[in-house]
């Protein structure tokens, strides 16, 4: 049985050096309950969470579970009392199974000295498994499986231990749309067995689909509480950010001039890795001041038809053409002189170096080059330069740009990321995402600027997962289906049904028939 | 690379020194010592005469460059803890061409025994790397495997046929005259050594902070794989990282033979690399702050033999305050991250 709690965060206050993270914050949260927490990247969201969860201590306030006073001031206090918390970095291990990552650590003290009942532990999931109607791997290594799957394996683990609360601080941030509705159903056969959440996001569909309530925080303090029923995405903006936004989708594509000669063109690439093909014949043209957008449900070939195009695959056969030259065996350097700018994925993974300051995160790539480099030797001021006009332009919050990228907030570090691949005009920008963790106002902030891009004459080819996005600011969409291009639509064609029904196999032709 | 130091975290080391030292007056007392004389004797040894500054500095050089080449590959998180065998190589190489070349005039003599002790540590750390670039063979098994190697070869020359067969120790006749570190304060050890290591220290923490090849070192340590997403060849950099370690280590070694001995003796590497690896890790491999942490230890490392000397306190309790300041550092870390 779950345990019911009602925690109340009584005027939390919490700052970093200068920076008022935190502000005489009030919030309940209770079992059986889902609780959405809103707000603009930097808010404060993952830092009252993870005051919640003992990880960072408060400067001023209290935490009370069920009216009482409690002191959590470590992860393994919050767990005593049931709350848990699933991080965007999973803390799973990969080369073990997904039984013994539910089970390790579940024992405590002298009794993790017994042996295992691997056959009650399998008693035990498999019972839960069936009552809540899906299914895991138990043998399978977690290395093998799906973000999504893991994600599920971490939550299953917390109501094995005892939790009452679930934190999911941005859980859906890098799931497909299937792997999202799986999670929503998780969550919510848990909260009918008693489990309250609390759930990050910046998608207010995603809010307004699955919580009870909602909470915002802007800089620091809490500005209002919802019932999710009393309320509705332009109110919850207006909280948010302080003003409305109107129109999040429209933005002013500059009529293109006449077609020239592509800046990059995909000539029948093929890639396989481990014999498997991950790119069928891919062939691509992107003319000047053009967005040429992907669509498709991750895991389709984005991710390495990204890393052909930036050097860091190579092809198994096909060519690449920029701007009329060869560039199938150029060096990833190389390409990045030629102008080629990419917005990778993953930013953690991908972008940033978490223990340098960011501005050294700021020439990643650049790092060879005029002005940042003379011959060998780095030019320490026009670095410097460089990062403080990314701080300024796409409002990075930071006291300082000496300060460790690993140390800034998730959406901030996505800015960074996007700073730096717009700093100097692209040739070609090559986006995956690049909105990914950022809140409403900065998307359509960050969306304009690669409009820009554009607009002054750029190539750019946008991977995007949400087609409102890809929809608003594309001149052309092509469609991915396991490693395959299913088809091309001009601007005036689009239409979400269609490129909804290519996203799930059909070539186009059929999509537009049917 | 900005060494950001607020009072906060001063503090916290100020206190793990206090601590430290204050434990280690506790235990000369319960071992029955006075620990008034102890501190005296601790901190007045080292620097007594001229004679006594000397042996400092000589400690003080060759910890500092094996400091360095512990330093220099970690920008990459490449732990070499090879630098021992690297510095007997190194020791080695300044011994046989100090002997063999001593006939030639200073200007080329000289040089040729620093450059080849630079050469030979280099080829011993080569081969750990080229396992690392070939197979991906861990540095850290591998460079202590070459270490065991080093320890024979350097009988294999002291006992061959360079051995002095006067000495009681295993260890070689003199390099000549001609290839010796010139001394830069009459009747002391201080040599010109130290001004080697202090320009080469310099110098590196030029490269690691200030040039496009420091900063790959250093992006690669941090994330791998985004740093070969924007076209740093990692895979290169790790190895060549190691070898510029053996190349440092090298150095230290046939500083201390010209410099100092003037021959190659078995044992010669002493607690040098032990101690160097702390050292490093106290300043998380800052080349500029490994000045302050090598002094440091160098002043624990001779303090306690001086206690064992003058008051018979075993030698060991140097090992002891080490490894308790390091244990006071990383919880003095752990405080000043923690939010
Ligand atoms: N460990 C830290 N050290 C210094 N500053 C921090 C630290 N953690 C957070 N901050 C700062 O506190 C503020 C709130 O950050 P927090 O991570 O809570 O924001 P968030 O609401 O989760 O934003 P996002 O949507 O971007 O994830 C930010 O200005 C951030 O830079
Ligand atoms: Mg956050």
């Amino acid at each position: 049985m779950v345990i019911f709690l009602r925690i109340e965060l009584i005027d939390i206050s919490k700052s970093f050096g200068d920076v008022k993270a935190l502000d005489h914050v009030n919030l309940t949260i209770n079992s059986g309950e889902i609780l959405g927490l809103l707000g603009e990247n930097g808010a404060g969201k993952s830092t009252l969470m993870n005051i919640l969860f003992g990880l960072y201590r408060m400067d001023e306030g209290e935490i009370r579970i069920d009216g009482r006073p409690a002191r959590i001031s470590s992860p393994q206090d919050a767990i005593s009392k049931g709350i848990f918390m699933v991080h965007q970095q999973f803390k799973l291990i990969p080369t073990y199974t997904v039984l013994d990552n539910l089970f390790i650590n579940y024992v405590k003290g002298m009794d993790s000295l017994k042996p295992r009942r691997v056959k009650d532990e399998v008693r035990i999931v498999e019972e839960l498994m069936k009552s809540l109607g899906f299914y895991l791997p138990l043998d399978e290594k977690i290395g093998n499986l799906p973000l999504g799957v893991q994600q599920r394996v971490e939550i299953i683990k917390a109501f094995l231990r005892g939790a009452s609360i679930i934190i999911l601080d941005e859980p859906t941030t890098n799931l497909t749309p299937l792997e999202v509705e799986e999670l929503f159903k998780l969550m919510r056969d848990l909260k009918k067995k008693g489990i309250g959440f609390v759930f990050i996001t910046h998608k207010l569909r995603e809010v307004m689909e699955i919580a009870d309530r909602v909470a915002v925080l802007r800089k620091g303090r809490l500005v209002g509480e919802r019932r999710i029923h009393e309320t509705n995405p332009e109110e919850l903006v207006e909280m948010m950010v302080g003003q409305r936004i109107e129109n999040l989708y429209q933005f002013e594509l500059k009529p293109s001039e006449q077609r020239m000669e592509p800046v990059l063109e995909l000539r029948d690439v093929v890639y396989a890795e481990k014999g498997i093909l991950k790119l069928k014949n891919i062939s691509i043209r992107v003319y000047p001041g053009e967005i040429y957008g992907i669509a498709g449900i991750a895991g389709n070939g984005q991710s390495e038809l990204l890393n052909i195009i930036t050097g860091y695959l190579k092809p198994s056969s096909g060519k690449i053409v920029f701007e009329g030259k060869d560039i199938t065996n150029t060096p990833i350097l190389k390409r990045i002189e030629l102008g080629i700018r990419v917005i990778y994925e993953d930013r953690v993974r991908d972008g940033a170096l978490p223990s340098l300051p960011i501005f050294d995160n700021s020439i990643l790539g650049d790092h060879v080059f005029p002005p940042f480099a003379k011959g060998k030797i780095l030019n320490r001021d026009e670095i410097s330069a460089r990062a403080e006009r990314i701080v300024r332009i796409f409002k990075v919050a930071t006291p300082s740009i000496s300060k460790i990228a690993g140390r800034l907030s998730g959406g901030n570090l996505q800015k960074l990321m996007v700073g730096r691949a717009l700093d100097k005009q692209p040739r070609l920008l090559v986006a995956y995402t690049p909105t990914r963790g950022l809140d409403v106002a900065t998307t359509r902030f960050v969306l304009e600027k690669i409009v820009e891009v554009r607009n002054n004459g750029g190539a750019v080819i946008y991977i995007g997962e949400d087609l409102d996005e890809l929809i608003s600011i594309s001149d052309r969409i092509g469609v991915m289906y396991k490693g395959e291009l299913m088809g091309e639509l001009q601007r005036k064609e689009f239409s979400k049904e269609v490129i909804g029904k290519m996203m799930a196999g059909y070539r186009l032709a059929e999509a537009m028939s049917k | 690379m900005k060494t950001v130091l607020n009072v906060r975290v001063l503090l916290y080391y100020a206190f793990a020194l206090l601590v430290a030292f204050g434990f280690m007056g506790t235990l000369l007392l319960a071992l029955g010592y006075s620990p008034i004389n102890g501190y005296a004797t601790f901190f007045k040894t080292p620097f007594m005469n001229l004679r006594a500054i000397g042996l400092f500095l000589v400690k003080f050089t060759s910890l500092y460059l094996m400091g360095l080449a512990f330093a220099v590959p970690l920008q990459a998180r490449k732990f070499n803890v090879g630098n021992e065998g690297q510095f007997l190589l190194g020791a080695i190489g300044a011994a046989v061409a100090g002997i063999y070349f001593g006939g030639l005039p200073s200007f080329v003599a000289l040089p040729l025994g620093l450059i080849m002790a630079c050469l030979l540590g280099m080829l011993w750390a080569a081969m750990p790397a080229f396992m690392l670039f070939l197979f991906n063979v861990n540095e850290i098994v591998s460079t202590i495997l070459f270490n065991f190697i080093s320890f024979y070869l350097v009988d294999y020359i002291a006992l061959g046929s360079l051995r002095d067969v006067f000495a009681g120790h295993p260890m070689t006749i003199p390099v000549s005259n001609n290839a010796r570190i010139p001394t830069i304060v009459p009747q002391t050890n201080i040599n010109a050594g130290l001004v080697i290591a202090i320009i080469v220290g310099v110098g590196m923490y030029i490269v690691v902070s200030r040039t496009t090849y420091g900063y790959e070192l250093r992006a690669a340590g941090s994330n791998p794989i985004a740093s070969e997403k924007h076209g740093i060849n990692v895979k290169l950099l790790a190895p060549l990282s190691l070898i510029m370690g053996g190349a440092l280590a090298g150095l230290a070694g046939g500083i201390e033979v010209l410099g100092y001995h003037y021959r190659l003796i078995e044992g010669m590497h002493g607690f040098y690399s032990p101690l160097s690896i702390i050292l490093t890790l106290m300043v998380k491999g800052n080349p500029l702050l490994l000045f302050l942490s090598t002094f440091f230890v160098t002043l624990v490392d001779v303090g306690s033999n001086a206690l064992q000397r003058t008051m018979g306190v075993p030698v060991e309790i140097s090992l002891i305050l080490l490894g308790l300041l390091m244990l006071l550092i990383m919880i003095a870390e752990y405080l000043s991250e923690r939010r």
